[in-house]
């Protein structure tokens, strides 16, 4: 996949100039060029067909909109990416089958002090973790990663960038990509039993997520 | 036990079969007697499988049709024909929690704000400036500023999110605990980066919002933000000044805004709390 070299850079980057200038055909052709990889990353972050159209429909919306706020300084992909991502990070909590608590909605004390916190929902007890269940398990702990540990863990494992590319997107070494891929694999494998464990506990509104920020890259 | 030296980086190198034969021998002899490497491998090697069956689930359900771009075409064109005829969609809901701030700043108002902000800064950060040089020889940046021209290139700048501007530290960077003219100069600073930059992009920029994100040790977060709210106060523009526990920051971020999402791609310290200002609408 090759996502911001050479020949490739040259072409993406005057067809994204001639659609900040108002080209249609130009943008037309960069929905063509993303428009299946994006869909990708939608459909792993929500896990069905419908959902993951209706957020791709929604990125590019708001990547024609943003468009000419767009400067150049990542690679067009990294951006629309990370709107991608982020509409369906809003998709999943507006559609979140009416379980998860609005982290808008946190108490406000005459302190000021907001203590918002991750709502987690948890099937009923007394079912069995499904295959299909997990995986939609999967796909929720996914999206609740810290970004900086998300992007690296879809972009490589799903969306099978190298670590090159990786390097290059993000604009950090290598050798820090495979170590947040493997700190984000982990920390994912974490919650996912951690939720499992939990099943039997009903719901819980106060999980403490350890981001492990302060780590130093090894 | 002995805290295992071998790097996350090894490890991942091991499971792509990307070292060289002999160092895999070495890694292989390791694992054989260190269980605390084997069970971080197999916790590795549990997410593998589980990224296959996400995969195989993309392959079978997954897969879009081929005229995807068309609809993407025809949904974009809708969006912005009905943009055209309708008036600018409102701020996200989401943001209901800023409405008696939002109502105060309505754009001419903040617009207005803006221009004079600095000026009314001015007489406050001169003599903070002085006294700031005066008691002490500036330390070491802990922090870094991004500048508005790296900020806005990442946000969307339009569709009702507007543009930001973001105080944020470097990744590990914490204000100490006890050093509180570091504190000090953090809110000086974040507030003088603030006007410093505000009106030049707003003169470039739909900018309709500005955020500051101070990270503060948990034991000095709450006077911190007197602080800065004390430097605030002394202008008139509208803000509103939050404490986050440190493990929502991230949560919280995300449930905000998709720009601030995008920006916090270093990792926040895991053991300070924040300190969020908003000002702005």
């Amino acid at each position: 996949m090759n996502v911001n070299h050479d020949v490739n850079d040259v072409k993406e980057s005057h067809l994204v100039k001639q659609a900040q200038n108002g080209d249609e055909d130009a943008f037309s052709l960069l929905v063509e060029r993303y428009a299946t990889r994006l869909y990708g990353v939608c459909f792993h972050l929500l896990g069905n067909r419908e959902d993951a159209e209706d957020c791709v429909q929604e990125s590019f919306i708001k990547i024609y909109r943003s468009l000419t706020g767009y400067r150049f300084r990542s690679s067009f992909y990294t951006w629309a990416y990370r709107i991608s991502v982020n509409v369906c990070l809003d998709y999943r909590r507006k559609n979140n089958r009416g379980k998860t608590v609005s982290l808008d909605e946190g108490p406000e004390t005459s302190s000021g002090q907001l203590f918002y916190q991750v709502a987690d929902e948890l099937p009923l007890p007394d079912q069995l973790l499904e295959r299909s269940e997990l995986t939609e398990l999967v796909r929720e702990e996914l999206s609740l990663l810290p970004a900086y540990l998300r992007d690296i863990v879809i972009l490589r494992d799903l969306e099978g960038l190298s670590y090159a590319e990786l390097a290059g997107l993000l604009k950090i070494s290598e050798g820090t990509v495979k170590s947040r891929l493997f700190r984000g694999r982990k920390q994912l494998m974490e919650r996912i039993r951690y939720r499992e464990q939990n099943r039997s506990g009903g719901r819980q509104t106060d999980r403490e997520i350890t981001t492990e920020g302060s780590e130093g890259e090894k | 036990m002995l805290r295992c030296r071998l790097s996350n980086k090894r490890m991942i190198e091991y499971l792509d079969k990307t070292m060289s034969a002999s160092a895999r021998k070495r890694f292989d002899l390791h694992l054989a007697s260190c269980q605390a490497c084997r069970n971080k491998l197999a916790e590795q090697e549990a997410w593998l499988a589980q990224r296959t069956a996400l995969l195989a689930d993309q392959k079978k359900n997954g897969l879009p049709d081929n005229d995807l771009p068309a609809r993407i075409m025809d949904a974009v064109g809708k969006a912005t024909m009905s943009e055209q005829a309708e008036p600018r969609l409102k701020p996200s809901s989401r943001r209901v929690w800023l409405a008696p701030v939002g109502v105060v700043a309505a754009l001419a108002l903040f617009l207005a704000i803006w221009q004079v902000l600095p000026l009314l800064l001015k007489p406050l950060v001169g003599p903070l400036q002085e006294a700031a040089q005066d008691a002490f020889s500036p330390p070491m940046p802990a922090y870094s500023i991004l500048m508005p021209s790296s900020i806005v290139e990442k946000t969307y700048g339009v569709d009702g999110y507007g543009s930001w501007y973001l105080f944020l530290p470097e990744k590990g960077d914490q204000i100490a605990l006890n050093a509180q003219k570091a504190e000090s100069e953090i809110c000086y600073l974040a507030v003088l980066s603030l006007s410093e930059h505000a009106r030049a992009a707003v003169s470039q920029n739909d900018l309709n919002t500005a955020v500051i994100l101070i990270p503060a040790s948990p034991d000095s977060v709450v006077e911190l933000s007197r602080r800065a709210e004390n430097i605030l106060q002394t202008c008139s523009t509208p803000f509103q000044i939050e404490i986050i526990k440190s493990a929502a920051i991230q949560g919280h971020l995300n449930s905000m805004d998709p720009v601030l999402y995008g920006m916090m791609f270093n990792a926040p310290p895991a053991d300070s709390d924040w300190i969020l200002i908003w000002i702005g609408k």
